[in-house]
């Protein structure tokens, strides 16, 4: 079968069983799940470790005006510097939703990639984490796709990493019965469609779709002589044709905007790599509007030796918060339609470190035994009919490994994973 | 000749000499005055499947790809370049798609035109095999692909050469 018409045929069947009713083998329609509170989800971790001290209470004034209500000025020496951003306009983040003040990273080593682990988990890890390695337990994705009823596709669940290191391995674990064939489809693409990247990805041989019978047949023929059981390696993440054509197809897109001059400069701001990467997240929210997307920013970890930094990078990490949030509200089925979370992956220190910045500020480290390096905030914004608006939890309440519970509570894949999730339902956002 | 083979060619030969007996004994039964002979003669022992087990590494698929089309090896820099893509994306096959159909597209790829393919397509297939697989194709494989481009005067080179490389067999070495 020619591509383009097995794509076709893909579609159309997708749409038909999408119309039409599940029947199970119960008898029942429909599967029994939890009722959806919203289709899409949102997830940012914010932003390679945060202090409440600076995000929420405000000590340096409101960095993030973006996010957090407030006219708190900015001290003099963090303003000086800061860069000129429109102002933001409406309602902020905050008044949009439900933010936790008093957040906490409990357990575990105060480590970016524990902390990021913990909250896609929605587990605990202690120092034997391999930090190489994949996730002990299901990710947030698997639990997603592989609970939902119907069962979703990779192409519903994306991974947006700011860096190739490390982190697009928590696109799925290797626990038995999950892994890759759950996994969520990952993407780093400030590198992807950074200049290297687009210099060997972008001009591609075109087939002449008549051939492609021809291709096949060949192929399927050496695949056919080829005998790799009992190899035992795992294939990864694979999308179907169908949707790997989709992103191809997206791909290249972004290939034809960015040589267009589209992405030098898109929001005619000073853009720094984390709102680069929401930047591109967003522009898979409008082309492919999946039902799950994770997207982090890492820029505040400039804290270890550049305090003042730190806090130019909490002004433009919540600018761009409130960037994606508008183009949620701007896209076709996600407008009134998605939670976006916001949660720090770990804090930073109480006390200083001996690097001092320009403005003889000292840098922030991030250690496990300083329990300021413990303390988040986390910020859910959603429909007016589904998450309490300008709702502010100011006691002790929540913690990382809640964050996967509610996101399966909002999606509706609660019941079907309880078993796998070890925290809690942030039930005190919801109406 | 290997020891697979060479008990493959007596098992061969063992049920053509019980054929051609059972064949005589019918034979006999239907006619006594008539005697045939049978000879046996040499058939070609039927083609294995490779089993190569060991998967590339990301590194070496991409160096050996390169290796493979332009006939050197590629410069530290240029699998910089490649490896920054490859490590962009989770679906691995998606974008080891668009690296092949990139590099497919560089003139300097060294690679016999579509008229030299067609004009000896035995040689052309044997060649094939031996740049992607490392190793000779069978006779069946052979006929095969001769057949294949036979049937479809419109397969070029390139087509030819994507479909083994996006091959599991490629995959591994």
């Amino acid at each position: 079968m020619k591509r383009r018409s097995f794509i076709k045929q893909a579609g159309l069947a997708a749409g038909a069983l999408a119309a039409a009713p599940w029947i199970l083998p119960s008898g029942r329609l429909f599967a029994a799940s939890g009722t959806r509170l919203v289709d899409h989800v949102v997830l940012c971790m914010f932003a390679g470790g945060v202090r409440n001290l600076e995000a929420v209470h405000k000590s340096e004034g409101n960095l993030m005006p973006g996010m957090i209500s407030g006219t708190e000025a900015i001290t003099a020496d963090i303003a000086s510097t800061l860069a000129t951003l429109p102002t933001i306009t409406g309602l902020t983040l905050q008044e949009q939703g439900t933010l936790f003040k008093e957040f906490r990273f409990k357990q575990g080593p105060t480590g970016h990639y524990h902390g990021y682990n913990t909250t896609i988990t929605g587990r605990y890890v202690n120092s034997t984490l391999n930090t190489r390695g994949r996730p002990e337990f299901p990710t947030l994705f698997e639990l997603y796709r592989k609970h939902s009823a119907p069962e979703k596709n990779a192409l519903n669940a994306w991974l947006v990493t700011q860096s190739t290191n490390l982190y697009p391995l928590l696109n799925h674990s290797e626990f038995p019965g999950y892994g890759a064939a759950y996994g969520a489809n990952q993407i780093t693409p400030n590198t992807l469609f950074g200049y290297n990247s687009s210099q060997e990805l972008n001009d591609m041989i075109n087939f002449d779709p008549l051939h492609e019978v021809g291709i096949e047949k060949v192929k399927t023929f050496i695949n056919n002589n080829f005998n790799v059981s009992g190899v035992g390696i795992s294939p990864g993440l694979r999308n179907s044709e169908a949707d790997a054509e989709i992103i191809q197809q997206f791909i290249s897109k972004m290939y034809v905007d960015m040589q267009a001059g589209q992405h030098s400069n898109p929001w005619s701001v000073s853009m720094n790599g984390d709102m680069r990467n929401i930047f591109y997240a967003e522009e898979i929210i409008k082309n492919l509007t999946p039902e799950l997307l994770v997207v982090d920013m890492f820029a505040v970890d400039t804290a270890h030796r550049d305090f003042t930094g730190y806090c130019h990078a909490l002004y433009k990490a919540s600018w761009a918060m409130n960037h994606l949030w508008n183009t949620i509200q701007l896209t076709p089925g996600m407008t009134n339609n998605t939670l976006l979370i916001i949660i720090p992956e770990i804090g930073r220190n109480g006390t200083g470190n001996s690097i001092v910045d320009a403005n003889n500020r000292p840098g922030l480290d991030h250690s496990s035994e300083d329990g300021m390096s413990r303390e988040l905030f986390c910020l859910i914004a959603g429909p007016p009919s589904v998450v309490k608006q300008n709702n502010v939890i100011t006691t002790v309440e929540g913690e990382s490994i809640d964050v996967v519970p509610t996101i399966a509570h909002a999606l509706g894949f609660y019941d079907g994973a309880a078993g796998m999730m070890t925290g809690q339902r942030l039930m005190q956002a919801f109406v | 000749m290997n020891i697979t083979d060479s008990n493959n060619m007596k098992t061969l030969l063992f049920a053509l000499l019980w054929i051609g007996l059972a064949g005589l004994q019918i034979s006999c039964t239907k006619d006594k005055q008539q005697v045939k002979q049978y000879v046996l003669g040499e058939v070609p022992a039927p083609g294995y499947f490779p089993s190569k087990s060991n998967p590339k590494t990301d590194l070496q698929f991409i160096s050996i790809a390169f290796s493979d089309l332009f006939g050197e090896q590629i410069s530290g820099i240029r699998l910089n370049r490649l490896m920054d893509g490859y490590n962009s994306l989770g679906d691995k096959q998606i974008i080891i798609d668009r690296i092949l159909k990139n590099l497919l597209k560089d003139p300097a790829v060294l690679k016999p035109s579509d008229a030299e393919m067609r004009s000896n397509t035995t040689l052309f297939v044997r060649d094939t095999y031996r740049k992607f697989l490392v190793r000779e194709p069978n006779d069946s494989e052979l006929w095969y692909l001769k057949k294949v481009l036979a049937e479809n005067p419109d397969i070029t080179t390139d087509d030819v050469y994507y479909a083994f490389m996006t091959s599991e067999e490629y995959k591994y070495y």
